[in-house]
């Protein structure tokens, strides 16, 4: 605001000084102070309302709505409800699992962000490639010591968190063939691997998830199954795929025609030339571009919605036809636009910090291959 | 793959030239081996392909018999008995699932051209600021990107919903703005023009003034581009076109809504439904558009804005000159991809019960027909067909606007 | 090269099963799947299916499920629901993605016919009808001309709305939502002036609103909604097993067997007929290829007609519901089960 002139200017002025300057900056731009002007006179009434009913007027414990004081927020139901909103229907005795699953991946990503780690890399690839499966045995079970518990059982935050890392996961490998086949040399693979991507991407995701999961069973042979959340996750992978190649493409136009060629005469066959020399350098020139598709995955998740799985949002919205609670939208609203918002918030930085710090590589040695994107 | 992949791809270009049919015989035996090895690879993809497309279709067509569902687009001639809350082409119980579709179909179609426009606005003007010397209206920028484009779209949506029914007065204390537009949680009710009988003449009037103010633009335009004065004639079709378009709209009369029985009658109703997509699509994307045109004002030189104040430009004439039209080449991709998705994303009123093509179609249609597979597939042509042409629109502009920077 | 030849080769495994259904594949997929999967509504439809804060399932429907599951695997806990919205809920069915729909579906013509279902049965009779706020002070449908009504997407609700308002000569706009729940929001918030939808449902509806009692079900009904379970015409021997489920459940009130007795009437009833249905003589499960106690199993897990109707929608739940139609035929009702001989 304003005031941040004034508190970057030395200590030392006389107040007339400090007032001299405030007057040029004001006359200077008068915009940008009314503009300041403005939001201190909302945050001064607005905020003070919300202040007042998100924490003074509010209730955090409460068995229903009518015990909630009328003029602030009844957290209390958020509060009642948090373990279903976590864990869905998952087995109460069985939520150090679901714990686990969803702890994981933040330890594990701290533990590799920690400075002068080691194992960095082989931490971040082995949990990436792992994850996934280990993450899945955990929550179905099935294998000595651990209970099965059926997927339809997963829901609130949990399943959110299943089909968007899972997800994303699986679309990796995937993207990473169509990207191949979209800049092959060979004329059909090129087509079909074009077709295919521009196919997923030019659908709406809710017309893929109704397919994938209310119509795709049509497709079949009669005794195929599978359950809802796997149909649902697979339509959400290709489409995730589909945006991921592009992403991964752009990397592949980023590596220079000289770095295959170099690997050729080395004898290099094209898997490992792709896997050993282009690849890493494709995807670490888009790695933002990457983190950004993994930021929309996770809001799009939300989607599975309409073919009835009870993710995050859509457990909240069925807690607010509960009698005891009823007209409490803004409250659970606001209880999962804060979950969001932390989620994505916290990985658009993932992605801000990587794309400053490859920044600083590039200038470091300029590389005249690079084009720009 | 071997090692040849280069040679592989010089051998089957050479060939598919067929301009160098000399160069033929100098073709050694690994490039000869190469391109046998190309056309085997690919007829060997294609044909899994293939075979899958079969099984698949195979298996589409088994189950469907042993299901005993008829196929077929016989019934888009068929009466559908249901009604739409809202259409901009007439749709009664009597019509058939044809005409149902079409009407859903133009409804995607004005959400997402209403909603492209107004994002468009809205998202430039952020970025914009995004950009701004003043601090505070960058600190407003950013706060307005930060918080809305990490909040999933359904989300806003469902708040928008929310806010619209719950917060806004029924439509027996429906707020009104001077007696002749009303708001409520039934909608925002808007004076209509009636051109009575001469609606024909009036439309007539209306379209020529329009012409005649895109051909004085035109001309205008043409002019300033090549150095010389704008003739005279160009201001004067501007003008005219203006006058005369007014003058038509003065000869309208206004149907006034009116509060009768359950609800307002007569005038233009706009649903909540509609609305709140609307603006959840709006507030959503603008944020997305707003970080690409920061991008796009980024990426042009610091030098390009030294030499317009250098020449003692005004700010606000270096950005429309200098630097808008120069960070408009690199937006455009990013724009047509943020323009698909809106257009896909608008698929979402099956969620709030806005009748689109997804809600009426794909959704009530197919459960009264039981026609998935042909549905599907139709639903699937019209979006591919949509996000192509946003695609063909798009590259077709950046072509021109490549040609104006030569 | 070698990868893609592999995943080829998987795919094609999967995909060249041979395509081909018939008598008993419904059965046996069910069977080796280990559980059968029942279309639900979204688990708001108070009295039929609802789904509680701890994952539970109750009413009607879901009771008539389990006592499917009960006949085909003697346990009633093997079977899974699938919440489904209306307008999704008979493709679902169509594509094979649920073995069967409990989801307040009536029974039509065109469902039957040009949809290709069969109804295993009617385990509800009811008619549609219109919840309106009292403070509207209407009391007649007539007066309803230009009212904004609220229907769920792809029901019968909407056609009959349509016809009914249309042959009148009334106006009206259509509020088409997705969703039991959106439709009550909706009417609460006063976006509509009336919600129209199946009269029990409606009287269950109301108590999920804030104030039940500023609200009224109009007298008329404008159709007629026998709601029943929905099969796929493919499977005979499926179809059979759902009939039969309902009308033993339907012929154990008229014998008088309740979960509570029925273990005591299995043992020592004297009936020809009961001890037939209860699997003590003759082979009665093997005529359906279940087992020769399947309706002991169903009984003692669900109870029977009388017992579900009153513990979902009757006097022994918060909706009192009175039985009136849904009575057996012996007392003035139109539940009637053919003789299990």
């Amino acid at each position: 605001m304003a005031t941040s002139s004034l508190v970057r200017s030395p200590v030392s002025q006389s107040p007339v000084t400090a007032a001299r300057r405030l007057l040029a900056v004001v006359v200077a731009n008068p915009f940008g102070t009314a503009v300041s002007l403005g939001l201190a006179y909302l945050a001064w009434t607005l905020g003070g309302r919300i202040v007042d009913w998100a924490f003074v007027e509010a209730t955090w414990v409460a068995s229903s709505r009518a015990e909630c004081s009328p003029d602030g927020a009844c957290w209390a139901f958020i509060v009642n409800r948090l373990p279903q909103f976590a864990f869905g229907f998952y087995p109460e005795a069985e939520r150090w699992r679901a714990w686990i699953v969803l702890l994981a991946p933040p330890l594990l990503l701290a533990l590799a962000m920690a400075p002068d780690f080691k194992g960095r890399r082989k931490v971040l690839i082995g949990g990436f490639c792992l994850y996934p499966v280990a993450a899945f045995v955990m929550l179905s079970g099935g294998v000595p010591g651990l209970q099965p518990v059926a997927s339809d059982k997963w829901g609130g935050l949990l399943l959110t968190m299943v089909v968007g890392i899972g997800a994303f996961v699986f679309s990796f490998p995937i993207a990473i063939l169509l990207a191949l086949g979209r800049t092959s040399q060979l004329p059909a693979v090129r087509l079909l691997a074009t077709g295919f991507i521009e196919f997923w991407r030019g659908m709406p995701l809710i017309a893929i998830l109704f397919m994938s999961v209310i119509m795709l069973p049509l497709f079949l042979p009669p005794g195929v199954e599978f359950p809802r959340l796997t149909l649902a996750m697979t339509g959400i992978t290709l489409y995730s795929a589909a945006y991921l190649a592009e992403v991964a493409r752009g990397g592949l136009q980023a590596v220079g025609r000289g770095q295959s060629e170099a690997a050729n005469a080395l004898g290099f066959g094209f898997w490992a030339t792709q896997g050993y020399i282009i690849m890493p350098q494709a995807l670490r020139a888009v790695l933002p571009g990457i983190v950004n598709s993994a930021i929309s995955l996770l809001k799009d998740t939300t989607y599975v919605m309409v073919v009835g799985l009870f993710d995050l949002l859509n457990i909240v919205t069925a807690a607010l036809s509960d009698p005891n609670w009823l007209g409490l939208a803004t409250e659970g609203y606001v209880f999962v636009g804060l979950v969001f918002w932390s989620l994505c918030f916290g990985l658009s930085q993932v992605s801000a910090r990587l794309e400053r710090d490859s920044e600083r590589a590039h200038s470091r040695a300029p590389s005249g291959e690079r084009k720009p994107q | 793959m071997a090692a040849s992949d280069q040679d592989m791809a010089s051998g089957l270009w050479s060939g598919a030239d067929g301009s160098d049919a000399d160069a033929r015989p100098q073709l050694g035996p690994r490039q000869r081996w190469a391109r046998r090895k190309a056309i085997l690879q690919q007829a060997a993809v294609l044909l899994l392909v293939a075979t899958l497309a079969v099984l698949l279709v195979r298996n589409t067509v088994a189950n469907l018999q042993a299901r005993g569902l008829a196929s077929g687009f016989d019934f888009l001639w068929q009466e559908a008995g249901f009604k739409m809350a809202f259409s901009l082409i007439a749709v009664e119980p009597t019509s058939t699932y044809g005409r149902v579709f079409l009407a859903g179909l133009l409804n995607s179609l004005l959400v997402a051209a209403i909603s492209i426009v107004a994002t468009t606005i809205l998202g430039f003007i952020i970025g914009l600021a995004r950009v701004s010397p003043s601090t505070p209206v960058r600190l407003v920028a950013r706060g307005y990107v930060e918080v809305v484009r990490n909040l999933p779209l359904l989300l806003h949506l469902l708040l928008w919903q929310t806010v619209i029914l719950r917060s806004l007065p029924t439509v027996r204390e429906a707020i009104g703005f001077g007696d002749v537009a009303f708001l409520s949680n039934r909608g925002l009710y808007l004076p209509a023009p009636v051109a009575g009988g001469a609606a024909a003449i009036l439309t007539a009037a209306v379209m020529a003034g329009l012409a005649a103010i895109v051909v004085g633009c035109v001309v205008r335009r043409r002019a300033r581009a090549r150095g010389e004065t704008p003739p005279r004639f160009g201001l004067a079709l501007v003008a005219g076109g203006l006058v005369g378009n007014a003058a038509a709209i003065s000869t309208l009369d206004w149907q006034i809504p009116m509060l009768a029985g359950f609800d307002y009658r007569g005038g233009l109703k706009l649903m909540p439904e509609f609305v709140s997509l609307v603006a959840a699509l709006i507030i959503y994307n603008a944020a997305f558009i707003a970080e690409i045109v920061r991008a796009g004002v980024q990426s042009v030189g610091r030098g390009q804005k030294e030499a317009a104040l250098a020449l003692g430009l005004s700010s606000k004439l270096i950005l429309r000159l200098v630097i808008v039209p120069q960070a408009l080449r690199v937006m455009i991709p990013p724009l047509a991809n943020q323009y698909t998705h809106l257009i896909k994303a608008s698929a979402l009123a099956t969620v709030v019960g806005f009748p689109d093509l997804v809600n009426v179609f794909l959704g009530t249609s197919l459960n009264q027909t039981g026609r998935a597979v042909e549905i599907v597939l139709i639903t699937a042509f019209v979006y591919l067909t949509l996000s192509a042409s946003v695609a063909l629109a798009t590259s077709a502009y950046a072509r021109r606007v490549k040609l104006v920077e030569r | 090269m070698k990868r893609h030849a592999f995943w080829g080769l998987v795919g094609l495994g999967i995909l060249a099963t041979p395509a081909l259904a018939g008598e008993g594949d419904r059965v046996n997929a069910i069977k080796s799947r280990g559980e059968l999967v029942c279309g639900t509504s979204t688990g708001t439809t108070i009295g039929l299916s609802t789904l509680d804060a701890s994952g539970k399932w109750a009413g009607l429907e879901i009771d008539y499920c389990r006592a499917v599951a009960a006949a085909m695997f003697g346990d009633a806990t093997k079977v899974k629901f699938a919440p489904l919205e209306f307008k999704n809920a008979f493709a679902a069915l169509q594509s094979g993605s649920v073995d069967m729909l409990a989801r307040a579906a009536a029974w039509t013509y065109s469902r039957d016919t040009e949809m290709k279902f069969d109804y295993a049965g009617v385990y509800m009779y009811d008619g549609q009808g219109f919840l309106v706020k009292k403070s509207l002070g209407v009391s007649k449908l007539a007066e309803l001309g230009g009212a904004s009504v609220c229907v769920s997407a792809g029901t019968t609700s909407e056609l009959n709305l349509s016809d009914y308002f249309r042959s009148n000569g009334l106006e009206y706009t259509p509020i088409v939502a997705n969703s039991r729940e959106q439709n009550l929001a909706n009417l609460e918030a006063g976006r509509c002036d009336a919600y129209t939808n199946e009269r029990g449902g409606l009287a269950a509806s109301r108590l999920g609103l804030g104030a039940p009692d500023d609200y009224v079900i109009l007298e008329e009904i404008i159709s007629k909604e026998p709601l029943g379970p929905i099969v796929q015409q493919d499977d005979p021997a499926f179809r059979d097993i759902a009939s039969w489920t309902l009308f033993t459940l339907i012929a154990a009130e008229e014998k008088g067997i309740t979960s509570a007795n029925v273990a005591e009437m299995a043992a020592s009833s004297e009936n020809p007929e009961i001890q037939r249905m209860l699997g003590k003589t003759g082979d009665f499960g093997a005529k359906l290829g279940l087992a020769n106690d399947w309706v002991v199993k169903v009984i003692s897990s669900v109870g029977n007609y009388g017992e579900i109707f009153d513990r979902n929608l009757g006097n022994g739940s918060p909706v009192k519901l009175a039985r009136g139609q849904n009575e057996l035929w012996s007392n003035g009702g139109l539940l009637y089960a053919p003789p299990v001989r």
